[in-house]
């Protein structure tokens, strides 16, 4: 995989962001070498890999192209989302392709007026003669330029929110690219709108499998809570391989570079950057193979350690990037670099899949109930 | 058996609700007393704890939603595994 990286994705990377498209024949790529299937079981023709290895491939990816890593990992949200809450139906007709990447997949909760407070989704579902009318927009969703299937998520009248699979194509459904953006240019980001957009009950896949996924009243609390958390890890892996890149980058231009009659790593502050850009990878990859080692032993905690993780990673992306184009001055603003590209990827990490913000607010909320637990604990003995 | 799973469940709850106070039978989703994450850290303890995965059919508010729902999916699946 790192010599697909190294000689197919990262030479290329700047070019898909300045076209603001991948090539087909990259897909195909990815999807041959089974990574569309990365985190599905075998009798799926997944390649059930661990969390660790699903890290580590993440990483490796978001080194070659942040954008390729965002097409990633939205099809991995579905597909876990598939893989815990699908039926048999759904599960047979669905998941074998979403692993060859014959099916491609993106996860549309995201709205103009509603981002991190997502539970509040405004887009309509109402039931309709032989499916569900849908009404509504969706902005920001990674990967739609290429997915053949959305995960929608939408409020269904009085019965909470609903999470649905809306093949691409649907009468009613219009796939906007959404351009110039700060990064992730490559990503497929789009913005969706239904507009009476009916979903038959029954998709048009071998199997008929149905349209609606998980339980209703369950669709943001239980389908996409569970599909970002993959979503948060594999971010957080993004991040380090992120960071991986900004220093070989470093380490390569700090070793070549002479100013004032000596290599640029000679200076202490040049060094002082690489010893940071170096701390913070090591340290975002030991919280990363902690938190994979958790979610693999399905423990309870993971799910917040994923948050800090996700925060973690995705800072110490944007310090590292940031160092990097100091340490490169004006050519790591040039497109002959990748740094420039690193730099604008790194700050929409700390956005996706819950901001910074969002993650903090998470981590601190859980603790201080936790402290008022074992006060009560204390207190009852 | 059905003191120490009622026992076990509302300590965990109660580790993360913004109410000590919360009853049994109160619905603490619709009283927003937990976040989005909740859901996944609560059905991950009930099967590490119990020792089994929860249908796909079970996992649904309703059966989530109170200490008195969680004790009784429990209870449930623990007879139903008898």
């Amino acid at each position: 995989m790192k010599t697909w990286i190294d000689e197919a994705v990262f030479p290329n990377a700047n070019r898909w962001e300045e076209d603001q498209e991948i090539p087909e024949s990259v897909l195909r790529s990815l999807a041959s070498r089974g990574l569309f299937g990365a985190c599905l079981p075998g009798n799926y023709g997944g390649m059930a890999l661990d969390s660790l290895a699903l890290g580590a491939a993440s990483a490796e990816i978001a080194r070659g192209s942040v954008s390729l890593l965002s097409v990633f990992v939205v099809h991995a949200m579905v597909s876990q989302a598939l893989l815990r809450f699908g039926d048999d139906a759904q599960k047979n007709a669905l998941l074998p392709r979403l692993a060859t990447g014959d099916l491609r997949a993106a996860f549309a909760l995201t709205e103009p007026d509603f981002g991190s407070d997502a539970a509040n989704i405004a887009c309509a579902a109402r039931r309709g003669d032989g499916g569900i009318l849908l009404n509504g927009r969706k902005r920001w969703i990674s990967g739609s330029c290429y997915a053949d299937l959305f995960l929608v998520f939408a409020h269904l009248e009085n019965r909470g929110a609903i999470a649905l699979l809306v093949p691409a194509g649907t009468p009613g459904l219009t796939v906007r690219p959404m351009d110039g953006l700060l990064g992730f240019r490559a990503a497929g980001i789009a913005e969706l709108t239904f507009t009476d957009c009916l979903v038959p009950d029954m998709l048009p896949f071998d199997g008929a499998p149905a349209s609606l996924l998980g339980p209703e009243r369950g669709g943001f609390v239980f389908v996409a809570s569970h599909a970002l958390d993959t979503g948060r890890f594999v971010i957080g892996w993004g991040g380090i391989g992120v960071i991986e890149g900004c220093l070989a980058a470093s380490l390569a231009y700090a070793r070549e570079r002479v100013q004032f009659g000596a290599p640029l790593g000679s200076h202490q502050l040049i060094q002082e950057m690489i010893a940071d850009m170096a701390t913070g990878r090591e340290a975002a990859r030991a919280l990363g193979m902690k938190v994979a080692a958790e979610r693999d032993a399905m423990t309870p905690d993971s799910v917040m350690n994923v948050s800090m993780f996700k925060y973690f990673s995705s800072r110490a992306c944007v310090a590292a990037a940031t160092q990097a184009l100091q340490l490169h001055g004006g050519n790591g603003c040039s497109p002959d670099f990748p740094i420039q590209r690193y730099f604008r990827d790194a700050r929409i990490f700390e956005i996706i899949e819950g901001s910074s913000q969002m993650q903090q607010m998470m981590i601190a909320s859980a603790l201080l109930k936790q402290g008022r637990a074992a006060r009560r604990k204390r207190h009852d003995s | 058996m059905t003191s120490e799973i009622r026992a076990a469940i509302r300590g965990f709850v109660l580790a993360f609700v913004k109410d000590d106070l919360l009853d049994d039978d109160e619905n603490m989703f619709e009283l927003g007393y937990v976040n989005s994450l909740f859901a996944m850290q609560l059905v991950m303890f009930v099967e590490k704890t119990y020792g089994f995965s929860v249908p796909r059919d079970d996992l649904k508010l309703s059966n989530f939603q109170s200490i008195d729902a969680i004790v009784a999916l429990v209870e449930e699946r623990l007879g139903s595994a008898r």
